[in-house]
């Protein structure tokens, strides 16, 4: 059997303690929560989803885990598995929480129902039992399939460390394939995710050749909110993933979208300016130009059904 | 050394284990349940699929000291007094097994899925058994055997 390298484990009840065994210098430690990617990692198959997607290096968090002499299981701190909407409608996701349970919250509510496809696409059910969606994110893989759909719902994360907490946009935390901005004694404690609203609509739309344990060739996630009958678009975002660093927002399609509609021109200028932001590489699963068009396609396919759901 | 305290099978067992074995690793070489079978390693195929507090497993992505408190199925635990589980029952009736290699972690799948889902459709039983791969690709009768529980012995 593939042996995984001898290395510490340790089950902290408490999020001070996990901290404090971030920030202990003499054994360096990883948080670890699923362990569906590091341990894949750790026997040293690689970081498959960054050679798959990176497009700049293979550096990052793949490092950091074939040095880690440690590894922090946080699924014995309580306050970790928290998964609940807080009074104003915002929902809360605890570090702990399995893409399995996020899926089935969202099915049972409402406002979150259409969440549920980021959670639903990944992997299998083995994997979405054990992974998590913080995991998820804190892969920073260009191909994360839960990112986009939470950065365009505006999503930040909380984060602890010895100084305390702090918050930042899900969209300021990623900065690079397997690269967060998070000094290494600091935590992803939850990502809060604001309420989207009644008149609002999000897709989700992977692009694989499987329709399971698959790896996105491209990816976009779109939030639209507004009137479908007045034709009124209130707030438009665009979130494309595996074909920059890190999943990106296409802003200048977002402004376009609001200011004049959605039309059969202005999905097509929309779509446009995607192909245009995205800065795709060629790889095992496309090349950079069957990219680009595929986020051409993408794009106005999850605006439209958008569109369509908000009527 | 750790201690670690686990269910398998409905068995206590209160077991010695390192921090680097994997749940796999733990049943298969130093349990002998071999039962739970070791294919890829890397979470792609599912012959290593267990039952962890009800919910399906890849156990080669599992360290065994994530065992401690909970409660394991493996494929061993599933007959009853001689008889065979009705997910073993509808394999063996509907031919869902050519080389027999996937179809521990191809039971154990199926056993989580109808603990989730008691009456998937074709396309759930398809996504649902996604993570696990048949060498021989005898997948139309592993879903046919899949159906034929989910029908019969939903409720």
């Amino acid at each position: 059997m593939i042996p995984l390298p001898k290395i510490d484990y340790v089950k902290p009840e408490t999020l001070e303690a996990a901290v404090a065994y971030l920030a202990d210098s003499n054994k360096q430690g990883i948080v670890f929560a699923g362990g569906t990617d590091i341990l894949v990692q750790l026997k040293g198959q690689g970081p498959k989803c960054h050679v798959a997607c990176a497009t700049v290096s293979h550096e990052g968090n793949g490092d950091k885990v074939s040095q880690a002499e440690r590894l922090i299981d946080i699924k014995g701190i309580p306050e970790l598995k928290e998964l609940k909407e807080d009074e104003k409608g915002s929902l809360t996701i605890g570090a702990a929480v399995t893409l399995d349970e996020l899926a089935r919250f969202c099915r049972e509510h409402e406002p979150w129902s259409d969440l549920e496809q980021s959670a639903r696409v990944i992997g299998s059910e083995q994997v979405r039992n054990r992974a998590t969606v913080v995991g998820n994110i804190c892969r920073a893989s260009p191909c994360a399939d839960t990112v986009p759909a939470l950065v365009c719902l505006g999503a930040e994360v909380d984060v602890a460390g010895p100084q305390g907490h702090r918050s930042l946009l899900l969209e300021e935390l990623i900065t690079g394939p397997g690269a967060l901005a998070l000094s290494s004694d600091e935590i992803v404690v939850a990502v809060r995710v604001p309420e989207p609203g009644p008149d609002s609509a999000l897709v989700y739309l992977k692009h694989g050749i499987r329709q399971a344990m698959e790896i996105a060739i491209v990816s976009v996630a779109t939030l639209i909110c507004g009137d479908a009958h007045s034709g009124v678009v209130t707030r438009a975002r665009i979130t494309l993933g595996s074909v920059a660093p890190t999943p990106i927002r296409v802003q200048a399609a977002e402004r376009l979208l609001v200011k004049q509609g959605i039309s059969r021109q202005t999905l097509t200028e929309a779509s446009e300016l995607a192909a245009q932001a995205a800065q795709p590489i060629s790889d095992i699963r496309g090349s950079a130009a069957y990219r680009r068009e595929m986020v051409k396609v993408y794009t106005r396919r999850a605006v439209e059904q958008a569109w369509e759901n908000l009527k | 050394m750790k201690k670690i305290s686990t269910q398998i099978n409905g068995e206590s067992l209160e077991l010695e284990i390192e921090s680097h074995w994997t749940l796999l690793y733990l049943l298969r070489e130093k349990l002998q349940m071999t039962g739970t079978h070791s294919s890829c390693e890397m979470g792609d195929c599912g012959a290593c699929t267990v039952l962890m507090d009800g919910k399906a497993v890849a156990s080669c992505l599992v360290l065994a000291a994530e065992a401690d408190g909970a409660e394991l199925l493996t494929v061993e635990g599933l007959s009853r007094n001689g008889e065979l589980d009705p997910v073993q029952r509808a394999f063996v009736k509907a031919g869902a097994s050519q080389c027999g290699f996937c179809t521990p972690g191809m039971v154990m799948a199926t056993k989580g899925l109808l603990a989730k889902n008691p009456h998937p459709t074709e396309d759930q039983i398809r996504h649902g058994l996604a993570g696990n791969i048949c060498r021989c690709t005898g997948y139309v009768k592993i879903v046919d055997a899949v159906l034929s529980v989910a029908e019969r012995d939903g409720d």
